[in-house]
């Protein structure tokens, strides 16, 4: 576990510098973790509490980065996290689609309950990650706040550090982007149904 | 790091509106669709685009609720994983890790022999000593052996691990918790109750043999479905209690974080670390019913996540659970559709047996609860089958009772949210004062009622009949046969019955105005001033009316009215009216009697809260006067005299020449009615308040703190008057900086009047909006606008918009939004300058 630590802040502080490589190398540890995470949590059969996709990426950080590390550290994690947190909930729901479409899986089959175990609605998640690469093109940092916020559950101050930008900054893309994901759901919502 | 493309078109219409929208927010609301239109010319799309924005601004988190960003979890001490798939605890190879908490960790597991079969594999944490753990083990392990039965899981096998660690084999269940489950399915009512009853039978079987869970909570009831049908199994059985004698007391265990997020669940003698017994299990049992039907536990985890474990569950200890109807009504409707219903008909479905089932299994008292698990399930299912329950509610006598202790709660409660509100938040002592004298009022009423008693035959009749309108209309009406709901609020009885008295003493109009000037008084205390201001001018129509008009009377019921108007705000209309009353009270009884200088003090207040201060003084000498004079019998009148005094220097920001006052009126309290009386602890507050002004905070911290020691002392800790005088300690701290401190005394206070007075109550909003407030300094902001929003929404739903309280909420939420730097969202909760009341949700 030392070994990964050590080498993991390695990666974020490269990857904070602009080292893409290291940014994948990174981003492939947090992934492979939150997903090992998100396993145990799916298919735990009894579990004192509901783990939340944001709660996965706060255990997973400190699996990875250790108990004490500090802000400085797990800042860069986050920011990489959120990321890869979205990628497995979005494979996560493609995945039950393709299962759902093949399979005819009527309502309560156990492998159906990973959502409500994850306090997940999936296809809200899939909603959501369409809208957020809409966002990408349009602004890259407000869809880099929604993803702090909604995937790693971050407050706005930590949200500011992250990014590296004031707490106002991101109070106002907040409020905005809020407001744009309201407007761009509700006209999802008419013209389905 | 990759640059970014140049703008699209797209993007840069995105930036556009952006700007547009930022801009219009800095608006007031009225402005901002003629702002958009006159900004966007004629580029009609972009108008539309920006207009549905703003429009949105209003609307839930749109994700909210896919990914909760509640606060996340401080994060637990985790230990590693002791076993690797693949390696062995005893005979059974492990699988993978299915869960992990305080108490040690969960596996899947294979066990090949005897039989092969899939094991649920609990290790518990190391620690343990001495030579008897397994011969113990093996004895817990034959008790559960004993159950039999297919609400409950299986226990195989139990042992010790290479390592020295205790492990318990049992069966494995391939199910969901049971408020998932419900909850995933939207499932009705009726199947809820069933489930529950089937979940303690299960319960009851063990008991009769000896067990007791210790542990039930939603997590530990799984359900699988067998051939279709939803089979709910405890699991866990006696875990706990096999821990425990091995020597991990329960508390470690708890401390450790095991029981994070279920204390929720926890019998009351649980949670005070008493002995248990199998009612206990019944109170979890019936917890987690809670859970089911109400949509949510008794005490919400979120009030317990701030706190430590340990305050929890001092908390819960002392808690009396809310009324599950009661809860129902309080979910969002997402949530309350999870159970299949809009909240208000949860709420109505719940009302009645439900109520009175989980209110009986749930008692504080252990022996109030039910005898037994099957007990409480053979109600479940009398329920179901709509026969009447065993759980019945409340008898008369209690009711009454209860009335009476809470009425007079209420009555103290409700003249000191005035003292918070004013004090707390605009920063006077007037409050103070009036709350002060209102007690003693009250007192002097019922001096009076009782000497009237004693007067005349017709006094006599006339008390009786009022007592019982009050007894039996009031109270009857909360027949159980009549009204499913004998819990009511006093409003509702009392405005009941009085929709009842018209016509009824037409002959005898006197006791009809004595009887609407006490119901007036009652409304009143209860901060319901719209209905008392009519009950009273009722009366006062009725006194006048009468052949033999008795001015006395009529003045009397005015300097009442005058106060209710005083706290509607009318002030100008309140002081002439009580100036008025008192001349006719100096030209009836004369200006050295007890009742005009009552009347002359009511005055004094008035004048205080119009800011006619310099009248105030010189009405106020006439009672400081008579004081000198030795004219005012009643040492009550002369403090309070001295107390306003205070006051009013106090309201010229003259803290120098309030403190002698203030510390007269405390001195003379003191020798008229010993340290431990309310009124004292109640000045030595209100002098704590004006010494910290002064720049003494060490000595104010200190009087504060005598003040709850006394209040504590005479009353308790849960007593509302206690509340107030510790709610000042936490004003003190908090002013004096010490935010932490402060918050842990707020959130208490908190806590507490949600339980005597529920959540809707003024107290309890204005606690709400302090511990709000408080946060917002802590810059604990999520939490901060979460409590700010929800007092709003209550003092919204209780007092309307133009209510101060509702201001000091809608005050709250803009510096909350100030400190955390969204001038945006103040904006929106600053009261637009153009419109008397505000448009916000």
């Amino acid at each position: 576990m030392a070994d990964t630590e050590s080498q993991l802040t390695g990666f974020l502080k490269r990857a904070a510098a602009g080292d893409s490589e290291a940014r994948e190398q990174a981003f492939a540890t947090a992934y492979d973790e939150l997903h090992r995470l998100a396993n145990i949590a799916m298919r735990t059969e009894r579990h004192d509490h509901t783990l939340q996709a944001t709660a996965l990426v706060n255990e997973a950080a400190i699996r990875l980065l250790g108990q004490n590390t500090e802000w400085a550290n797990r800042r860069h994690f986050f920011g990489i996290a959120a990321n890869a947190m979205r990628r497995i909930l979005v494979d996560h729901a493609r995945a039950r689609n393709a299962e759902k479409r093949g399979g005819g899986m009527k309502r309560i089959e156990l492998s159906g309950h990973v959502a409500p175990r994850m306090n997940v609605d999936l296809d809200a998640v899939l909603t959501l990650d369409d809208l957020l690469t809409k966002l990408e093109t349009l602004d890259k940092r407000k869809s880099r706040v929604v993803e702090l916020r909604y995937f790693a559950g971050l407050e706005e101050t930590q949200i500011a550090d992250v990014l590296g930008v004031s707490r106002s900054t991101v109070s106002k893309d907040w409020a905005f982007t809020r407001a744009w994901l309201s407007v761009r759901l509700g006209e999802l919502e008419a013209t389905d149904g | 790091m990759v640059d970014d493309p140049p703008p699209s078109d797209e993007a840069e219409r995105f930036a556009r509106a952006e700007a547009l929208f930022v801009r219009a927010m800095e608006r007031p609301e009225a402005e901002r669709e003629a702002f958009v239109h006159d900004a966007c010319g004629d580029d009609d799309l972009l108008a539309t685009e920006v207009a549905r924005l703003l429009g949105a601004t209003g609307d839930a988190d749109p994700f909210g609720g896919v990914m909760p960003t509640a606060p996340t979890p401080p994060p637990v001490t985790r230990t590693a994983n002791a076993y690797d798939p693949g390696e062995s605890v005893g005979p059974y190879t492990i699988e993978k890790i299915l869960g992990r908490g305080g108490f040690g960790e969960v596996y899947l597991a294979q066990q090949s022999e005897p039989i092969e079969r899939r094991v649920a594999v609990k290790v518990v944490r190391s620690g343990l000593d001495g030579d008897d753990v397994l011969e113990r083990f093996e004895r817990e392990r034959r008790t559960l052996a004993l159950m039999e039965h297919p609400g409950i899981a299986r226990v195989f096998d139990a042992g010790i691990a290479s390592g020295g660690r205790p492990y318990v084999v049992m069966e494995y269940i391939d199910g969901l918790p049971i408020d998932e489950y419900c909850d995933g399915l939207s499932m009705p009512i009726e199947r809820r109750v069933e489930l529950i009853a089937g979940i303690a039978r299960a319960l009851h079987h063990a008991h009769q043999r000896g067990v007791i869970h210790r542990d039930i909570k939603p997590s530990n009831v799984l359900v699988t479905e067998i051939d279709g049908e939803p089979t709910p199994k405890l699991i866990d059985f006696g875990i706990a209690k096999a821990t425990e004698d091995t020597g991990v007391a329960m508390h470690t265990v708890t401390a450790a974080g095991a029981t994070v997020g279920t204390p929720q669940y926890m019998s009351p003698e649980q949670a005070s670390g008493l002995e248990l017994d199998t009612r206990s299990d019944v109170y979890s049992m019936a917890a987690l019913a809670f859970r089911l039907l109400a949509g949510d536990s008794p005490i919400p985890a979120s009030e317990l996540r701030a706190v430590s474990v340990h305050e929890a569950l001092r908390r819960l200890s002392s808690l009396e659970p809310p009324r599950a109807s009661d809860r129902a009504g309080q979910l969002k409707p997402e949530q309350a559709m999870r159970i299949g219903l809009e909240p208000p008909k949860l709420r109505t479905r719940l009302r009645g047996d439900l109520d009175w089932i989980l209110a009986k299994a749930m008692a504080r008292e252990p022996e109030r609860r039910y005898e037994a698990a099957s007990d409480f399930a053979r109600d479940l299912e009398r329920h179901l089958a709509n026969e009447p329950v065993e759980a019945g509610p409340p008898s008369l006598t209690y009711r009454v009772t209860r009335f009476a202790a809470r009425n007079r709660a209420v009555v103290i409660a409700g003249t000191l949210t005035a003292t918070a509100l004013v004090l707390g938040l605009a920063g006077t002592t007037a409050g103070f004062v009036q709350a002060e004298a209102a007690l003693d009022i009250a007192q002097e009423e019922r001096d009076l009622a009782r000497a009237a008693l004693e007067e005349t035959e017709r006094q006599q009749r006339l008390t009786s009949e009022i007592n019982r309108f009050f007894s039996a209309d009031v109270f009857s009406a909360a027949d159980p046969f009549e009204d499913p709901d004998p819990d009511r609020s006093v409003i509702d009885a009392l405005e009941r019955a009085l929709a009842k008295l018209d016509g009824r003493f037409d002959d005898e109009p006197l006791i009809e105005a004595e009887i609407r000037n006490s119901a007036g008084g009652i409304l009143d205390s209860l901060g319901r001033t719209e209905e008392a201001h009519d009950q009273i001018r009722e009366a006062i129509k009725l006194f006048a009316s009468h052949g033999s008009e008795d001015p006395v009377r009529i003045a009397l019921s005015r300097v009442k009215l005058g106060s209710i108007l005083g706290k509607q705000g009318r002030y100008e209309e309140a002081a002439s009216m009580i100036r008025a009353a008192v001349d006719v009270l100096e030209s009836e009884v004369g200006a050295d009697s007890e009742n005009f200088y009552r009347g002359t003090n009511e005055l004094v207040y008035t004048l205080i809260d119009l800011g006619q201060l310099d009248e105030a003084e010189t009405t106020n000498g006439v009672l400081l006067d008579a004081a000198d004079a030795g004219a005012l019998t009643d040492q009550t009148l002369v403090y309070t005299a001295y107390a306003n005094a205070g006051s009013i220097a106090y309201k010229r920001k003259n803290a120098i020449d309030a403190e002698p006052w203030f510390r007269r009126s405390y001195e003379l309290c003191l020798e008229t009615h010993g340290p431990s009386h309310p009124s004292t602890i109640n000045m030595l507050s209100s002098l704590a308040v004006v010494v910290q002004r002064n720049g003494d905070p060490e000595a104010s911290l200190k009087m504060h703190a005598d003040a709850v020691a006394g209040a504590t002392a005479a009353l308790g800790r849960d007593h509302p008057y206690t509340q107030t005088i510790r709610n000042n300690q936490g004003l003190a701290l908090s002013a004096l900086g010490r935010y932490e401190d402060a918050q842990e005394v707020f959130s208490e206070l908190l806590l507490l009047r949600t339980e005597s007075f529920g959540e809707d109550h003024p107290d309890t909003l204005v606690s709400m909006i302090l511990v709000a407030n408080n946060l917002a300094r802590l810059e604990r902001f999520e939490e901060a606008e979460e409590i700010g929003l929800r007092g709003h929404r209550l003092f919204m739903q209780t007092v309307g918009p133009d209510h101060f309280g509702t201001q000091r909420a809608r005050d709250a939420l803009v510096s909350i939004y100030t400190r955390w730097n969204r001038p945006e969202d103040a904006a929106r909760w600053r009261p637009p300058e153009d419109a008397p009341s505000s448009s916000r949700p």
